[in-house]
């Protein structure tokens, strides 16, 4: 009986995300079901229904999950084209990032203290604080580029504000990577034979072969099915590298990505094109599997990083954006005025996918906590963010209108 | 650029890097070795990626592209390189149970109701006569050769007639996700393309009341009947499925008629439900599947064309995936100590098969295509064959998995021979193409829309 339940829940939550109904329109939750965190909640809700039956079936789409997390890396990686980055100001990419850098150190150095203090081992706090520190640099541009496109965001004003907001969270991913490689780079397991800073290395050097791998492969003549299957295999293959030698495989497979797109051709858009039709399913497991993981997991450690991914990181992001926020020379079309790291709230897949690999490597409580911190935070900062994005729109908007004094 | 410059350049110096990096992976024992989520994911990346060299491979040689996954999956696989331990392939068997799933939902959704009951005088004709004359055949030529047989027992003949009936119950099946993966890859339609895919498909429902029977026959013979009677478990295995399969399918049609988008995504999040529903309940997860496409297909508003469209778009990362595993798993050690005995299965079988259809397509005057080239499409043994091995194995422990190691070989024959024979019959009948050829028909004899009149 609880099979059907289960199935029914899950026929009905494919429904919701790929039409929405009018009612749940109408509550303002449509950014929630289009992010997937209402396959997070969903996740969840499976979790409490059924206590531990649920995990044969996480177990058993394990490899799913760790490519998903290959996708998403590889989606992440292939953004970072040179050719596109050099259009941009060197000192508008320092602007940009620097709100990620705050909350990646400030979150991540909160996150290794409350984790020691909750009595986890040195080494692992060290590793949980930097992932909790990837999670906090990364954010999710996707509501900054539809408001973009109604009419709140079509001054010339905001429109740059938003282009400064969607920068910011494109190029974020960077200093999530960084974070995800060195907390994986500190947790080793004792078998290994070659010491953790070698075995990064390789794996970086590994990366990059299998980014020109795919590139060698791009380049001989297939149908479109056929690159479907390539593209499935490549990702796979970079997915399972990265889980075999206990990497993040989104951090390999961002790296990959990167190497192929700034390989001569464009041959990553064939790859993209293709694969792009399994971006849905990918993040609809993602979702789900994350919520079948944190649901029940309880603690004041948990409520403490909460409180770090939430408050923390809003504070950190606030302070380095209003340090920074001034005219950007040589860049007329962005804009960091004040408050503009209020459109840097929601959370990117990114960190939600590095946070879910931390766990199925170790499987250990702080790596949980990790992973439900990081969840539940996604979802509140989800919940708030379209209020302080469009408060801020409206902001500078108001304040680049004449005002009608100033007309006489 | 030189095509074999070409070739070189972006197939195997690429493959190369692969398996070198798979290979130093292996040896220097660096990270996860054994089983679990880590493990299969490059498993399933590296199959996949050695898939798309093999079947581009065999589809220059014309073979099909499924023996081009066969061949590397035996390559790569535990029993020949051991480049991928069976560790690594078990923790993938959720992704095979998917692929078997929408390989049946496939063949559900070609097949037409209205042409079953045209024709089904004519398929059970052809189904029985062939059930017959190979039931008929295996278990004579079993028991006038038992004395080759090292499992069974001289003078004991009650029992090597059980085996021998087991035996030929096996030797029935014919693999149903082959037949539809020959289908797919070259867009075959026409009388032998229909004939050999309903046959399949009745005689797998068949097969496995058939097999049932046997079992419990045997059972009650040996004196080791279960408490729970036949007829029981057959309504409850068949009626079940059936039930199942009918409520996937209103499931489908509903999502077909008012979602109808990224329908690929959602029928492989159906079949993986279907799979672990069928696990579950101990249900046949083929027929489960197979249900629920003859019902969109045939009872939902919205016709299945929808979904073998959108099966289409997703189905050959599954066949690569589900042939590449197959042949991964095919164990040639088993197929080196068995193959005297395979191999005089196999050619009894075979004889067996082309007597059965020949007689079968005379008595139901099928048209000449059909007499003539039938019999090959039903060589091809895979999946079901392997499931219903495994039962044997287990329902008789002191002789059966020596009868599964037999079996297994002849598995590994026919899973690569099956393929080539049906790639062939279909070419000589002209069917290759012909859905491609019909589409493209169907397309310019549709007049243009009112829309396009006034737009253009």
């Amino acid at each position: 009986m609880k099979e059907l339940i289960l199935v029914a829940i899950v026929l009905g939550a494919a429904i919701v995300f790929w039409r929405p109904p009018k009612r749940v329109r109408r509550l303002g939750a449509d950014h929630l079901v289009s992010t997937g965190h209402a396959f997070l909640l969903i996740g969840a809700l499976i979790a409490l229904l059924f206590g531990a039956r649920w995990l044969p079936v996480t177990e058993a789409v394990g490899p799913i999950v760790a490519f998903v997390a290959g996708w998403v890396g590889f989606a992440t990686g292939i953004r970072f084209d040179r050719r596109l980055l050099r259009a941009v100001p060197i000192r508008a990419l320092g602007f940009a990032l620097a709100p990620a850098i705050s909350a990646a150190i400030v979150v991540g150095a909160a996150g290794v203290a409350v984790l020691y203090l909750f009595g986890t081992p040195v080494a692992e706090a060290t590793a949980g604080g930097l992932v909790l520190g990837a999670a906090a640099a990364s954010s999710g541009p996707t509501l900054a580029a539809v408001l973009r496109t109604r009419r709140a965001g079509r001054s010339a004003q905001a429109r740059s504000t938003l282009r400064m907001v969607e920068l910011s969270a494109g190029i974020d991913d960077l200093v999530v990577l960084l974070f995800s490689m060195l907390a994986f780079a500190l947790l080793r397991p004792g078998s290994d034979p070659v010491a953790p800073f070698w075995l990064v290395a390789l794996s970086l050097l590994g990366s990059v072969v299998l980014g020109l791998t795919i590139w060698l492969f791009l380049g001989g003549r297939a149908r479109q099915d056929e690159r479907l299957l390539l593209g499935l295999a490549m990702i796979a293959f970079t997915a399972g590298f990265a889980s075999w030698l206990h990497l993040s495989p989104a951090a390999v497979a961002a790296i990959a990505g990167m190497a192929l797109v700034n390989l001569p051709g464009d041959r990553a858009a064939l790859l993209v094109r293709t694969i792009r039709r399994v971006e849905r399913m990918a993040v609809v497991i993602l979702m789900t599997v994350i919520g079948l993981h944190a649901a029940g997991v309880r603690g004041w450690a948990v409520v403490a990083l909460i409180a770090c991914m939430t408050l923390l990181r809003f504070g950190a992001k606030h302070v380095a954006g209003e340090a920074v926020s001034r005219p950007i020379p040589g860049a007329p079309g962005l804009l960091a005025t004040s408050r503009w790291t209020y459109g840097l709230v929601p959370q990117g897949t990114l960190g939600l996918v590095i946070a879910l690999s931390f766990f199925h490597v170790w499987r250990d409580a702080s790596s949980l906590a990790v992973l439900a911190a990081v969840a539940a935070s996604s979802l509140l900062n989800e919940l708030y963010s379209p209020w302080l994005l469009l408060a801020l729109v409206r902001r500078v908007t108001a304040s680049a209108q004449p005002r009608s004094g100033d007309a006489t | 650029v030189n095509p074999l410059v070409d070739r070189l350049l972006h197939r195997a110096l690429p493959l190369l890097l692969v398996v070198g990096m798979m290979l130093l992976l292996r040896l220097t024992g660096v990270g996860v070795a054994g089983s679990g989520a880590q493990s299969t994911t490059i498993a399933i990346g590296f199959l996949l990626t050695c898939a798309y060299i093999g079947g581009k491979l065999a589809a220059r040689i014309k073979l099909p592209r499924i023996t081009g996954f066969l061949l590397v999956g035996i390559a790569v696989g535990p029993h020949v390189s051991g480049l991928l331990t069976e560790d690594m392939l078990l923790a993938g068997a959720t992704v095979e149970e998917v692929a078997v799933a929408l390989i049946a939902l496939t063949a559900g959704g070609e097949l037409r109701l209205d042409w079953v009951r045209r024709e089904i005088r004519r398929l059970l004709l052809i189904t029985f006569s062939e059930l017959f004359v190979v039931v008929t055949g295996v278990i004579s030529v079993v028991l006038v050769t038992r004395g080759w047989f090292p499992f069974i027992p001289q003078g004991d003949l009650m029992r090597a007639s059980v085996i021998a009936m087991v035996i030929g119950a096996v030797a029935v099946a014919n693999s149903p996700t082959v037949a539809v993966a020959v289908i797919a890859e070259n867009e075959a339609d026409g009388p032998l393309t229909r004939t050999v895919l309903g046959v399949t498909i009745v005689k797998d429902v068949i097969l496995i009341v058939l097999f049932a029977i046997a079992i419990a026959v045997a059972k009650e013979v040996l004196g080791e009947a279960d408490a729970v009677p036949l007829g029981w478990t057959l309504a409850r295995e068949i009626g079940g499925s059936v039930a199942l399969g009918i409520a996937f399918g209103l499931g489908i049609s509903a999502f077909l008629r008012y979602v109808g988008r990224d329908t690929p995504v959602f029928l492989l999040a159906a079949c993986l439900a279907m799979a672990r529903l069928s696990s579950m309940l101990h249900l046949e997860t083929l027929l489960v599947a197979l249900t629920a496409g003859v019902w969109v297909e045939n009872f939902s508003a919205t016709k299945g064309d929808g979904l073998i469209k959108a099966i289409e778009r997703v189905s050959l990362p599954v066949y690569a995936l589900f042939f590449a595993a197959a042949g991964a798993k095919v164990n040639l050690g088993v197929l080196a100590s068995l193959w005297p005995l395979a191999l005089m299965l196999c050619s009894a079988r075979a004889v067996c098969v082309w007597t059965g259809t020949w007689l079968g397509t005379r008595l139901a005057r099928a048209e000449p295509v059909v007499k003539r080239y039938a019999w090959y499409g039903f060589i091809s043994q895979a999946g079901v064959t392997l499931a219903l091995s495994a039962i044997v194995a287990r329902s008789f422990p002191d002789w059966g998995p020596a009868v599964q190691a037999l079996i297994i070989a002849m598995i590994a024959v026919h899973e690569l021979l099956g393929p080539i024979g049906f790639q062939y019959a279909l070419r000589r009948a002209g069917e290759i193409g012909a859905q491609r050829r019909g589409s493209q028909r169907a397309d310019a004899s549709t007049p243009p829309e009112s829309g396009a009149l006034s737009t253009g």
